[in-house]
């Protein structure tokens, strides 16, 4: 007997005990796949898995349950009922049908016996009970949830079994998988154990396995170490019973059965459940258990669960609340056919022309492009066969003068029985010398024209090979050169040859100086050369050896548009990140999502407000049934707005309520934009102090590629945990990497695969992270890296399905992809390094504190300063040690933008601190403050933001006289001639523009900041004495933006400026910030900032060899 | 002394020359005051009680800080190189507007902030209490915070600068190591000193400076030694006793006393200045120090610095002129040359020719020589020949 077991290399090991895991579980993740999409195809279907319960499972186990089941009795009708409700589930409807036709399916099961032998029957029902055993725990669920069980038992193997293999650990062992996908029929269980008999290699799909290898083999492994049969119980949804056969497979691949197919109840709608025993050395964990736990990353939408020999059970229920799009039937792409796969889609055909044929069966192939391939075949057969098609009729193509010459044509003609005209091929011979002379000037410079072919594909094979053996780019690049010029002129003698064919038809136009040649031996095989020759009318199935050659020479020499991208299904990126998330349990702040959201409401808390109060209203008229107006002021829109803010605590400071109220009174009058802006800095700063204890992780989903005829898409995920318990850095460097191919999880020949490379090839020391020997990334991350395509089983290295080959575009995709995420971290790293860095900081700045305030002390005590005896150490040691780790919170200043007539002279900004040697007498010569030219000139589009009160009120502010009913544009006219008129009035001295900051911060706990009010009203500041307030502009301390990217980023000046803040900031900063994701755009900023540079508009520095920038 | 060498007396007529012309000029300069440019910064010389005003305006402020956010900072203008102005018009270094701000609440700046308090407070006790105190002396106050002394240094000057002052309106002094010789009497609080009368050794200057007042002189010149070598030979010569003179080296580099106290004597008494150095980059080097402030305290120059002061020798024109062997002179050396490149990098010396020649002609030469290497002649040859005929004949620089 063949050792079939060799085709998918079920060998003895640990591996095999994760390779039964992985033919079945892939199968059965298909089918629940499978039969999700095909009920939600049919739209208003009752049996689709819902998907919206939230899962717990923590409670569940099935080898307790099993062992319950032992005392007691299965569960009846109620107490299904009682856990469905428990779970959430009231029963509907269509689950009490679904018991009652248990019950009916269990009397007419009862049928059974009388027809089959009592030793089946026996069989049956012990084979039920198997299932059930795993099956029972899940009932409530199994219909409503898609769910993979798996059980691994092991038992002793019988001795002549082992001693034949004289090892001791071998241990016997039974699979049992259930899952309540798609199910089968009767007449799919018939085939299913059968070579090549997969349901999935019909259609080209983006699925796990495809040709019906897996399964079979798996099969014959079995019953070849234990020779046990294979029990499969498989329901589908149509049939009232499940299927329950019994059998072995053979070497002629066909079954032999046990238990015939037997109708019988089963616990579940639809599923499979398949059971079988194998031998194998001793289970160990770290194969079969890694092999689910990846999976499970990988498919989040179904639930796993894992039993292993030990007796433990690993749960991953379901994390997301939605199956992934079903991927597109893909029709082969020309490139990736080979010509295997064409002759077998030719056999099958049943097209009438080979035209039509490509155009059914390939993508990417119009019937311009099939008239092509037709058109070089039929060349190629041409040269092959030595005729040549005239418009007209046929010639021979002849090399030797003694050589007979025919010309061959259709005419109508009766002939045979039949009365009517048909089509007849007449065959001449060349009579007159003329003619044979002319034919032979065209025929040898034919013949020339031939040969001169021939050199030119000598010597582009020539060429070919010397770019195999040239190393740099530059040699193949001028090789490539040539190739195209020797392609050139092969197009141009085909021309000439096309111009030859052309002399010939002249020739023969009619029928002068032909011969009809009416007795010749060999006409029947002169008639089956003009058929082979005439490819375009040939039936695909009925094509010759030597057309089929020439076909494919001519399908594989056209250029091909790449296929389409839309048969790549990726996972996703936010499902990625969210599983991860879940999985290893990493720390993210839930609160970002929080923070992303009123930053969109802010102009809405007016009508969220006004919802509130109408609800309010709905309840009291329900009471009261009257109704009230609602009404709105500022002022509720204020306290409400507040209200939310204070609600938000920051470690143990508060917000102030009457602090932010007034701020918000501030805004009240400002634009929609402006208030926008000010909330998001505030947000900001609340989003990164929220999140700075955060993990990391970050998922990129690359767009569709499709090259060599393969369209797949590459994605990839990492996550980086801070918590050693989560997740550590492995020991191992394969541990760190977790490859997959069409979400299935490849565990094997991890050095050889294509995405290992692509991982390597990733100079991960750029992002911060460590590397192993083997240039994989080292630490306390994860990486999942996918490849999903309808194609990929072509893109493999081997049959076993565990490496993918390097491809040249396969690797840049991961590699762009693992660098998109490698950017992120790196920002996540430099951010946690800062953190950590301000952590050491605190403690070094909290030593320092009590010797300065010492000092401090000690100068207040002894001089004459304005504290003397008026402060204490202690009070000021805790004041600075509060601030140590505070960042500081974004004042939102105002800035009037323009100097009021009112001279007011206030010498000392509160912030800036600033000696003044008035006593000394000793004229001061301090920094000559910057003119912000905003102060002086407002833009038209400053102005344009303004309500027309406000320019109103500026107009009058700045004696500007207005017609009493002047529209808003007329008004923007005045200002800015009142501005060209008034330039040289606007020189106001410079110590004499008062500019007075107004500060809102968040931050002092109650009694400092009475304190400091006192303080400023001190040192002369005066608040509330500032002139009418004008457009106000808030600038931030810096607000470091989070780690939520969602808008692509357009780089514009403003946009730029906007960036930049009054401190200096470095590229990598303002990337973040303007949420650049994409290398180019962040190479653009560059030359962006460096045009800005040389006009003037920003400020450069450079420290640490890095340029960093600043706003003017 | 040899009776051969009195026969001969130099007239010291340009000497004398430029005495006078000195005389006129104060006159007219008393009018004028310097004026510092624009973009500089201005430092003043306070008397106790401005100092200890300024300091305590400085604390309040940091204070109010405190009391603001918790965050104080001190902003003091920016001693780096880049911050070094050469203000042509008065011949003098000084500080640029660059201010920096060191804040208590960043890793880089806290230690240096906390020392800066510390060596505020003990400014403030020297100020109360009307003591000085030596650079060592502050850093044996805390040597856990200092460190090293080369921090409480920094940190001294960097007070005097914070409080746009002088380092001696802080009472913080170095060490003196100068010694001054000559005719010259002043007074030290209660003790009058006359510099003639105090044998070979001379007087040692006094770092609290602010305590001597000077009294009377019937000098013509100031001449500035670099080493003491040199003085022990002039004082040995009675130098002063034939050409009346004040005499002083700070015994190497110029410390701040010496420089000061030269300052001060030049200026009350309008007295010329000539120095005698080696004839090597380093003793250029000192001159020039003596002429226009070192770098490192660029922001006290207008009070440290003597810019009418003129370089007498050893000049390098002069290892011709007096046909000095070469046994007695040293072939220069890569540092050697290497700062004299440096020197004539600076501005103040590509704008004095005389001295651009003189060390463009040691680096052509490549050789220095010291002072000592007149004595091939004698070892009276630097007090009867050479010094009184430079000075005679105005060949100085």
């Amino acid at each position: 007997m063949r050792k079939r077991t060799q085709l998918v290399g079920f060998e003895f090991g640990y591996w095999k005990h994760q390779q039964y895991a992985s033919e079945f579980l892939d199968n059965a993740l298909d089918a629940i796949e499978e039969f999700q999409w095909k009920e939600l195809q049919e739209g208003d279907s009752r049996t689709q898995f819902s998907l919206d319960q939230e899962l717990t499972l923590e409670n569940l186990s099935i080898l307790r349950e099993a062992k319950k089941d032992e005392i007691n009795q299965p569960l009846s009708n109620e107490a299904k009922f009682a856990l469905m409700q428990e779970i959430g589930h009231a029963p509907t409807e269509t689950s009490n049908v679904e018991i009652e036709s248990i019950n009916e399916k269990e009397d007419e099961s009862g049928e059974i016996v009388d027809k089959e032998e009592l030793e089946v029957e026996e069989e049956v029902k012990r084979i039920i009970e198997d299932m059930n055993e795993i099956i029972k725990p899940v009932e409530p669920i199994v219909d409503l949830e898609p769910i993979v069980i798996i059980r691994l038992r092991e038992s002793e193997a019988a001795t002549f079994l082992t001693s034949e293999l004289s090892q001791k650990n071998v241990m016997s062992y039974t699979f049992e998988i259930f899952d309540n996908g798609i199910g089968m029929h009767k007449g799919d269980m018939r085939k299913f154990g059968k070579y090549l008999a997969s349901s999935k290699s019909q259609e080209l799909k983006q699925t796990r396995g495809s040709q019906g290898f897996g399964a079979p083999s798996a099969f014959s492994d079995a019953q070849n170490t234990t020779g046990k049969p294979i029990v499969a119980v498989s329901k589908s949804k149509n049939t009232i019973y499940a299927t329950v056969s019994e059998f072995f497979t053979t070497s002629k691949n066909e079954k032999k059965y046990l238990v015939r197919p037997t109708d019988c109840s089963s616990p579940f709608l639809h599923g499979t459940y398949i059971k079988l025993q194998y031998l194998n050395v001793k289970y160990t964990r770290g194969f079969v258990d890694t092999y689910i736990k990846e999976t499970a990353l990988l498919n989040p939408h179904i639930t796993l669960i894992f039993i292993d020999p030990y007796g433990k059970e690993w749960i991953y229920r379901r994390l997301v609340s939605s199956f992934p799009k079903q991927p597109k039937y893909a029709k082969p792409h020309p490139s990736s056919t080979n010509i295997g796969d064409l002759q077998d889609l030719l056999t099958k055909s049943e097209n009438f022309t080979i035209s039509a044929f490509l155009q059914d069966n390939f993508v990417r192939l119009s019937s311009k492009t099939a008239k092509e391939i037709l058109k070089i075949a039929e060349r190629n057969l041409e040269d092959k066969i030595s005729l040549m098609i005239l418009k007209n009729g046929f010639i021979n193509k002849l090399v030797k003068r003694s050589d007979l010459i025919y010309f061959f044509k259709y005419e109508t003609r009766v002939y045979g029985r039949s009365t009517k005209p048909r089509d007849k091929l007449i065959i001449y011979n060349i009579d007159s010398e003329e003619l044979k002379n002319k034919y032979w000037e065209s025929m040898d410079k034919n013949n020339n024209f031939d040969k001169d072919l021939e050199k030119l594909y000598k010597e582009i094979k020539k060429h070919r090979n010397r770019i195999d053996k040239s190393e740099t780019k530059k040699d193949i690049k001028k090789i490539e050169k040539e190739i195209s010029n020797l392609l050139k002129d092969i197009d141009r003698i085909f021309q000439e040859r096309e111009k030859i064919k052309n002399d010939l038809e002249k020739i023969f136009k009619d029928n002068t100086g032909l011969k009809e040649a009416k007795k010749l031996n060999n006409r029947v095989e002169l008639e089956d050369l003009i058929n082979e020759v005439q490819i375009s009318k040939v039936k695909p199935s009925e094509l010759t050896n030597n057309q089929f050659n020439s076909l494919f020479h001519a399908f594989k020499s056209i250029k091909y548009m790449s296929p389409p991208t839309d048969t790549a299904i990726p996972v996703g990126d936010i499902v990625l990140e969210n599983t991860l998330i879940k999985e290893i349990g990493l720390k993210i702040s839930g609160n970002i999502d929080d923070f992303d959201a009123p930053i969109e409401n802010v102009k809405m808390s007016f009508d969220i407000l006004q919802e509130e109060l109408k609800r309010d209203q709905d309840k009291q008229q329900h009471i009261e049934s009257e109704i009230k107006d609602i009404t709105l002021t500022p002022e509720d829109v204020k306290n409400f707005n507040s209200r939310i803010l204070v609600s938000i605590d920051i470690k143990d400071q508060y917000l102030e309520p009457e602090e932010f109220q007034k701020t918000i009174e501030k805004k009240l009058n400002s634009t929609a934009e402006i208030q926008k802006d000010s909330y998001r800095e505030v947000f900001d700063f609340f989003a990164e102090i929220y999140t700075k204890d955060d993990d990391f992780v970050s998922a990129e989903t690359r767009p569709p590629t499709s090259g060599k005829g393969l369209a797949y898409v590459v994605e990839a995920a990492l996550a980086y945990c801070n918590d050693s318990k989560k997740l550590d850095t492995p020991k191992r460097s394969r541990d760190v990497l977790s490859r997959f191919v069409n979400r299935t999880p490849k565990l094997r020949d991890s050095a050889d695969c294509a995405i290992t490379k692509a991982v390597q090839s990733v100079n991960w020391k750029n992002y911060k992270l460590d590397v192993y020997d083997n240039n994989l990334p080292k630490g306390p991350i994860k990486l999942l890296v996918n490849v999903s395509g309808p194609y990929v089983h072509l893109m493999f290295k081997s049959q076993s399905k565990n490496a993918l080959a390097e491809d040249e575009d396969l690797l840049k995709e991961i590699k762009f992809c693992l660098e998109a995420i490698g950017r992120r971290l790196r920002v996540y790293l430099n951010r946690r390094a800062n953190i950590r860095k301000s952590e050491k900081r605190a403690g070094l700045i909290e030593r320092y504190i009590p010797i300065f305030v010492q000092s401090a002390y000690n100068i207040v005590s002894q001089g004459e300063g304005k504290y003397k005896g008026k402060i204490s150490e202690k009070e000021l040691e805790d004041l600075m040690r509060n601030a140590i780790g505070v960042k500081v919170p974004p004042k939102i200043k105002e800035k009037k933008p323009f100097a009021p007539e009112k001279i007011e002279t206030i010498e000392l900004e509160p912030k800036k601190v600033e000696i003044q040697w008035e006593d000394t007498g000793i004229p001061k010569k301090s920094i000559p403050e910057k003119i912000k030219q905003s102060d002086g000139l407002l833009s038209e589009k400053t102005l344009l933001n303004w309500t027309i009160n406000q320019l109103k009120e500026y107009c009058i502010d700045k004696n500007i006289s207005l017609p009493s009913k002047a529209r808003k544009s007329e008004i923007i006219k005045f200002i800015q001639e009142f501005y060209d008129k008034g330039k040289p009035e606007k020189r106001i001295p410079l110590d004499k523009i008062a500019k007075v900051p107004l500060k809102i911060e968040p931050v002092p706990p109650g009694t400092i900041a009475k304190k400091r009010k006192q303080l400023q009203i001190a040192m002369g500041e005066k608040i509330h004495q500032q002139p009418v307030r004008k457009e106000p502009t808030i600038t931030a301390k810096q607000p470091k933006p989070t780690l939520t990217q969602t808008q692509l980023p357009i780089i514009t000046t403003e946009k730029i400026l906007d960036a930049l803040s009054e401190d200096w900031q470095p590229i990598t900063a303002l990337i973040f910030k303007m949420k650049i994701k994409d290398m180019m755009d962040a190479r653009f900023l560059q030359i962006k900032l460096k045009e800005l540079e040389r006009k003037g508009l920003v400020m450069v520095e450079t420290k640490m060899g890095k340029k960093h920038w600043k706003s003017k | 002394m040899s009776s051969k060498t009195e026969s001969k007396k130099w007239n010291m007529e340009a000497a004398k020359k430029l005495f006078q012309e000195y005389l006129k000029k104060s006159i007219e300069e008393k009018k004028k005051e310097v004026k510092l440019p624009e973009n500089t910064v201005q430092i003043d010389n306070l008397n106790r009680q401005q100092t200890l005003e300024r300091i305590y305006k400085l604390t309040d402020s940091l204070i109010d800080m405190i009391y603001e956010n918790g965050r104080p900072s001190i902003k003091l203008p920016s001693r780096a190189s880049a911050n070094i102005i050469w203000d042509e018009e008065n011949d003098l270094l000084l500080l640029g507007q660059q201010i920096m701000e060191k804040q208590f609440h960043s890793l880089g700046s806290v230690a240096d902030m906390t020392r800066l308090m510390k060596v505020l407070e003990k400014v403030n006790e020297l100020l109360i209490k009307d003591m000085h105190a030596t650079k060592r002396e502050i850093f044996y106050s805390s040597v856990q915070l200092f460190g090293d002394q080369k921090n409480s240094d920094k940190c001294i000057e960097d007070v005097a600068t914070m409080l746009y002052t002088t380092r001696n309106s802080t009472h913080i002094v170095a060490s003196a190591k100068g010694s001054c010789i000559g005719r010259l009497r002043i007074r030290d609080r209660n003790d009058i000193i006359d510099l003639e009368g105090l044998g070979s050794g001379g007087w040692t200057i006094s770092p609290m400076l602010d305590n001597i007042e000077i009294l009377e002189s019937d000098a013509e010149f100031i001449l500035v030694l670099e080493k003491d070598a040199a003085m022990i030979r002039l004082s040995e010569a009675r130098f002063w006793r034939k050409y009346p003179c004040i005499i002083l080296t700070a015994k190497g580099a110029a410390d701040i006393a010496t420089r000061m106290f030269l300052k001060r004597i030049s200026k009350e008494l309008q007295l010329p200045v000539f120095t005698l150095v080696d004839s090597d980059p380093y003793g250029h080097y000192i001159h020039s120090v003596y002429l226009r402030g070192s770098k490192r305290l660029s922001y006290e120059s207008p009070f440290l610095a003597t810019p009418d002061i003129k370089l007498l020798g050893v000049l390098t024109r002069d290892l011709e002129k007096y046909k000095i062997p070469n046994d007695c002179t040293i072939p220069m050396n890569q540092t050697d040359i290497k700062r004299t490149k440096e020197m004539l990098n600076e501005d103040f010396v590509k704008k004095n020719k005389a001295w651009e020649t003189d060390l463009k002609l040691a680096l052509k030469l490549k050789v220095k020589a010291e002072i000592q290497a007149l004595s091939t002649f004698g070892f009276e040859f630097l007090t009867d020949q050479y010094i009184p005929e430079k000075l005679s004949t105005g060949d100085w620089i």
